[in-house]
């Protein structure tokens, strides 16, 4: 049997992921053997899982390095790689947003700054606006930056709010909803293509039954 | 440092050739089949394009009395209009190229804005031979550079095209279904179909489109559902793979249902060619009875185009076999021997091998392990 290999994102959502494939019994429970390991090997089932940053899973599945990945709708969209994009696994639920310190006006004279992780959709996002900015790209903490004056507002994930508030910032408008998808790499759907689509089939049964 | 600007590249000495050796297989096989190559210019006027690409597509360009060119984003195009317009004579007519092409694309890996494209077009026919003729034509032209574990993924223009036209969707909605088939992403369709209240019947064909690839079995299976809408599409099917079949290229053929093309002008079989491990179609294709008429005259075609970048990628990636190289042979000579050095030179070149003509004095700075032979003439 073909060994299919998933990409899994290290962080918040890994716990949920490795739940939602064992309860579809695509796989055993891998979630004890995370520790610093990047590669789990379920050989039971044939199935290997790696761990990658979020916003690395794109890449491993666009190019083959991973058959499938789990990642979020906001890393597709900020991404638009060359994938097949199949299931709504419906967790790791989030909000891309524009936030702001709360008395931030929405007039100004010159360009607006925005700082983000999210360089790509928030350029979409104001264009269609009709708005010019001034896209900052940051790495992290992106909260900082109209505290400290690097930019007038944000655009970044939120989840439960918390850190916006810790940070004295309330979210302005809400771009788009975002959760988690399985992402398939588009020659190995066909290559695979019986083992991939039972993945499917089996994942599709859980998310629509729960 | 002096840099390249994005999505072109250099093919040094030893890329260049491997690159040069693909092609001249392609040619070699589109040949064999009928195939006269040839070449049209590398820009036109804009509109000889825009029916088929976005403007923002091309590399578009004034001349100096304003007006506005563009470097071909496709040669099909300009096969279209160059059989509308100059070549009479009996069809079908059967035309090859192999052409660089132009588009304005985000550059990634696989995708560059300057790429090679080795391709046919058999025009003037519509028959279900055609068809199997040029899908078995890229197979054999795919199999004659030494690529193996390589699929032709088939598919049909209508399947999408007759649900599509009894939902009676706007533009926009037929292009986001579009997409989501393209994506194969079963969650948006789903949401797709409640939100347009969809009927039942076409909601569980829609339901069933992204995940219906495989190998033959797959019309079977879908033949037992009894649709109305791709009865049709799954006889003519058929008729292609049993051809195929005969042809011995059973093996390389795969079906997907779900499959839409970005050009919007394929009207029958569509088809992708995969390499196992990447991710990107090596060479598409399909029918287009509607294009040619654009350009005034009404004839069906057939045809596929080849991205010659990606198969060198793909080659590379499975420990390619080495191209048999003509012998290297260095011909050294003595300076009052030079006439029947010359001559002797071009014996051997005649007979195939690569030949350089140094004198004794000069073959000091020469590396000699890079020849395959020494021949020395006088001493």
């Amino acid at each position: 049997m073909d060994i299919v290999s998933i990409a899994l994102p290290k962080g918040r959502m890994t716990e949920d992921a490795v739940v939602l494939f064992k309860k579809a019994g695509i796989s055993n429970d891998v979630l004890k053997d995370i520790s610093r390991k990047l590669i789990l090997e379920d050989n039971k089932n044939a199935i290997k899982f790696m761990l990658v940053k979020p916003m690395d899973v794109p890449t491993y599945v666009e190019h083959g390095a991973a058959d499938l990945g789990v990642c979020g709708k906001d890393i597709l969209l900020e991404q638009k790689k060359d994938l097949y994009e199949v299931l709504d696994l419906k967790f790791g639920f989030c909000r891309m947003v524009v936030a702001g310190p709360p008395n931030v006006k929405d007039s100004f004279l010159t360009n607006k700054r925005v700082a983000t992780k999210f360089p790509n959709v928030a350029e979409e996002f104001f264009k269609k606006k009709g708005e010019n900015v001034e896209i900052i790209k940051l790495n992290g903490s992106v909260e900082l930056a109209p505290i400290v004056g690097l930019s007038e507002v944000i655009v970044d994930i939120v989840e439960t709010g918390r850190t916006l508030r810790e940070n004295g910032l309330v979210v302005i408008e809400e771009i788009f909803p975002s959760t988690a998808r399985l992402i398939v790499n588009k020659a190995s759907m066909k290559t695979k293509s019986e083992r991939i689509k039972d993945i499917i089939l089996k994942l599709r049964e859980v998310i629509n039954g729960g | 440092m002096i840099y390249l600007p994005d999505g072109v590249q250099d093919f040094l000495p030893e890329e260049y050739e491997f690159k040069r050796n693909i092609e001249d297989k392609f040619r070699e096989v589109f040949k064999s089949f009928g195939y006269k190559e040839i070449m049209p210019p590398t820009f036109e006027y804009s509109e000889n394009f825009s029916h088929l690409f976005d403007e923002n597509s091309m590399y578009r360009f004034f001349d100096k009395k304003g007006n506005i060119l563009a470097l071909r984003p496709d040669v099909t195009a300009q096969i279209a209009r160059i059989v509308s317009t100059k070549l009479e004579g009996r069809y079908p007519l059967k035309l090859c190229y192999v052409a660089n092409v132009y588009r304005y694309e985000d550059t990634q890996v696989g995708k560059m804005r300057e790429f090679t494209q080795a391709g046919v077009e058999l025009i003037g026919t519509n028959h279900e031979e055609s068809d199997a003729e040029v899908i078995a034509l890229s197979i054999e032209a795919l199999k004659s550079t030494g690529l193996k574990d390589f699929k032709i993924d088939i598919g049909h223009a209508e399947a999408f095209g007759s649900i599509v036209r009894n939902l009676n969707l706007g533009n926009e909605d037929v292009n986001l279904l579009r997409e989501l088939l393209e994506q194969k992403n079963q969650s948006a369709i789903e949401d797709f179909i409640k939100q347009k209240e969809i009927k039942r019947e076409e909601a569980k064909l829609l339901r069933e489109l992204p995940l219906l690839f495989g190998g033959k079995e797959i019309l079977e299976k879908l033949k037992k559902e009894n649709f109305k809408e791709t009865e049709g599409v799954l006889e003519y099917l058929d008729r292609v793979y049993k051809i195929l079949e005969d042809f011995g290229m059973k093996e390389y053929i795969s079906f997907d249902l779900g499959m839409v093309q970005n050009l919007n002008y394929y009207t029958g079989i569509i088809f992708r060619g995969f390499v196992k491990g990447l991710g990107y179609a090596i060479c598409t294709g399909g029918r287009y009875d509607k294009l040619l008429k654009i350009y005034g005259k009404d004839l069906p075609a057939t045809g596929f185009a080849i991205s010659v970048e990606r198969v060198m990628l793909a080659l590379q990636r499975q420990s390619k076999e080495e191209w048999v190289k003509p012998r290297r042979v260095l011909v050294r000579y003595k300076e009052e021997e030079r006439r029947r050095a010359y001559e002797k030179a071009n014996v051997l070149r005649k007979e195939g091998n690569v030949v350089e003509m140094y004198t004794f004095k000069r073959c000091e700075n020469i590396d000699l392990k890079s020849f395959d032979e020494v021949v020395d003439v006088g001493e």
